[in-house]
């Protein structure tokens, strides 16, 4: 291999420069080593932190910033996350394989396998930017088209009519929620609304707490109808949490602001959700905090829930969802088995669960499937397959060209 | 205008505008679902946060939050405080490994089979919970629960496989409850930390201060 000429350091060498880093193997070599070590201090960190915030904070983030306690001792930890680690070794590889590798027939298997990795990277982007996972219960004979998200929350504005009937949602979505904090505040308004709403504490984990609890001196939040409410450190399984939030809906007319304690409770598969009513301007509204909800383009109907369980106790040895799916007038029948999980338009069931949690031998139960949409929900296979594709033809040249010298030198 | 006049009069507006952030307009909504359309309206705050309402013990004045009597315990090593609303004391140890001291009301047979469902296990007879070992606390009689199963605590959508409890009841007659100390987490882990749980058991007591 001919070795690169030094370039001095000036104005002119600059864009070589930097192309040759950007193309280097000691950028690679840098990079997987952090990613390595990035890897080892998030998967440490879920000790203390749980799975949804370690891979928020050291594999989704563009810089970590954290403190490692060891002993009595405090580390701080300043790294480039894992998001930013992967998005240069993208472009490390896709510009190495663009200028380093030569271009004849005998490196197509290099190319495809560097397609092959490209591709596995990729798909992570995708799948940080587009992925949803939640979950949908169903009873036997209920059907829907929603499913509701595990761990993120929304706030809904129901206009209620004269029936005390509403027919639509005015949704303050958890993306807009979840960067307000305890100690910041933002102001949502509508056209469609007589009011905007001011949330000037935000939580992740709360709990509404009476001010005649001692614990309740620990609130900074104002009293509302005997509660305030209380940050709660937040759980290590994150589906545990329940948002709360203190909130105050400012009339437009100029009445004073109606203060409201909002929370999630987690009350369960089909728990009924007790909206704070508000009445301002002649009108009536039902607020609640409610998990975030994706619509899916297809019904899903449970027939029957089939479930069998090891003698003498209710753990569940086997179980199953017989389903009908329905689309476009059309009825398919489907099983949904605890490993075999029906895949539809991008959309993956799961069997997760069932319930109810404490079901008596006469209890009716319900299925509970864990609803995974990801666009790129098979790239792995193919990027892996790709390349491998890739390297079995390179290896395969390499072969070839070893036995032909050895022909030769026979 | 100078150049001096112009950075002022730059820096007064971004600093005018970083303390006005604009209202965010509302711009999602969704049609509800037929369930949904039929809100239920005039709930109280007490119907609203009827689940986070604490145990009676949390509403009265806390012994451990007071002067006079309170409750004290010594925290085993590697066991951490982890304040809980509804408990008297929530602790927490290695990874998923909690520890509870409540107080509540309720028959012994139902806070047994309380316990052994969300262990997902089947309700025992009011005999059998009858007959179930004791261990001492708070210097009475404890009746020692200890379960094997899959664990699904309040409000998860799922039973957790593997885990171990084991717990305390001492009825409280007098005061019509009964206080319930209570250490969950996996198997192993709470195997790992029976020795913790009863030494944390017998340090518990009722100090002035």
């Amino acid at each position: 291999m001919a070795k690169s000429k030094t370039l001095a350091l000036t104005w002119d060498n600059l864009p070589e420069i930097g192309l040759r880093v950007l193309t280097s193997f000691g950028l690679a070599s840098g990079v997987l080593a952090l990613l390595t070590l990035v890897t080892l201090l998030g998967t440490l960190n879920q000790i203390e932190e749980g799975l949804i915030d370690s891979t928020a904070k050291y594999f989704e983030s563009a810089w970590i910033i954290d403190t490692i306690p060891i002993g009595k001792v405090t580390i701080p930890v300043f790294l480039p996350g894992g998001y930013l680690l992967l998005a240069i070794l993208f472009f490390n590889i896709l510009a190495g394989t663009i200028v380093k590798i030569r271009r004849n027939w005998k490196a197509i298997g290099l190319y495809v396998s560097h397609i092959g990795i490209l591709i596995l990277i990729f798909s992570s982007f995708v799948t940080r930017h587009f992925a949803w996972e939640g979950n949908m219960a169903l009873r036997p004979g209920m059907q829907s088209s929603e499913a509701l998200h595990y761990r993120n929350w929304q706030i809904e504005i129901l206009p209620v009519n004269a029936q005390g009937e509403a027919s639509k949602a005015l949704i303050i979505p958890h993306g807009d929620l979840e960067t307000i904090g305890w100690k910041g505040q933002r102001t949502f308004t509508s056209p469609d609304l007589p009011f905007d709403v001011r949330i000037r504490h935000a939580a992740r984990n709360a709990t509404p707490i009476p001010i005649s609890a001692p614990m309740a001196a620990k609130s900074d939040t104002p009293a509302v109808d005997g509660f305030k409410l209380l940050e709660l450190p937040k759980e290590k399984e994150a589906e545990r949490n329940s948002a709360g939030f203190y909130a105050e809906f400012l009339p437009k007319n100029g009445e004073p602001p109606i203060p409201a304690i909002l929370w999630a409770h987690l009350g369960g598969n089909f728990a009924e959700v007790k909206p704070f009513t508000l009445r301002t301007d002649g009108k009536t509204f039902a607020v609640q905090v409610v998990r975030e909800r994706m619509a899916i383009p297809f019904t899903i109907k449970l027939d029957q829930f089939l479930f069998e369980k090891y003698a003498g106790v209710m753990t569940a040895k086997n179980y199953q969802s017989n389903i009908t799916k329905l689309e476009d007038g059309r009825e398919e029948k489907i099983e949904v088995k605890m490993n075999e999980p029906f895949r539809h338009r991008g959309y993956t069931f799961f069997q997760a669960s069932f319930g109810p949690p404490n079901a008596g031998p006469d209890d009716e139960l319900y299925t509970v499937f864990t609803v995974w949409k990801n666009p790129s929900d098979h790239w792995p296979l193919f990027s892996l397959l790709i390349t491998f594709a890739g390297l079995l033809t390179h290896m395969g040249w390499k072969l070839a060209d070893h036995l032909r010298r050895s022909t030769r030198t026979a | 205008m100078t150049p001096r006049t112009f950075t002022l009069l730059l820096s007064a507006t971004l600093l005018i505008s970083c303390g006005q952030s604009k209202p965010v307009v509302i711009s999602q909504s969704r049609d509800l679902t037929a369930p949904e359309r039929k809100p239920i309206l005039g709930a109280t705050a007490q119907d609203r946060f009827q689940f986070a309402m604490p145990a009676p013990a949390a509403q009265e004045p806390s012994p451990a939050a007071n002067s006079g009597p309170r409750l004290a315990w010594d925290t085993p090593p590697g066991w951490k405080e982890t304040p809980h609303p509804m408990r008297d004391v929530s602790l927490s140890f290695g990874d998923g490994g909690e520890c509870s001291v409540v107080r509540a009301g309720g028959s012994l047979v139902d806070n047994v089979n309380r316990w052994r469902k969300q262990m997902g296990l089947e309700a025992i007879s009011e005999q059998d919970a009858a007959s179930l070992p004791t261990r001492i606390l708070f210097g009475g009689p404890g009746v020692l629960v200890e379960l094997d199963g899959s664990y699904q605590a309040m409000g998860t959508p799922s039973a957790t496989p593997g885990y171990r409890m084991i717990g305390v009841i001492l009825p409280v007659p007098s005061a019509n409850s009964a206080i319930f100390v209570k250490m969950v987490g996996p198997r192993a882990l709470v195997e790992g930390n029976e020795a913790a749980f009863e030494a944390f058991c017998d340090s518990l007591r009722i100090v002035n201060s």
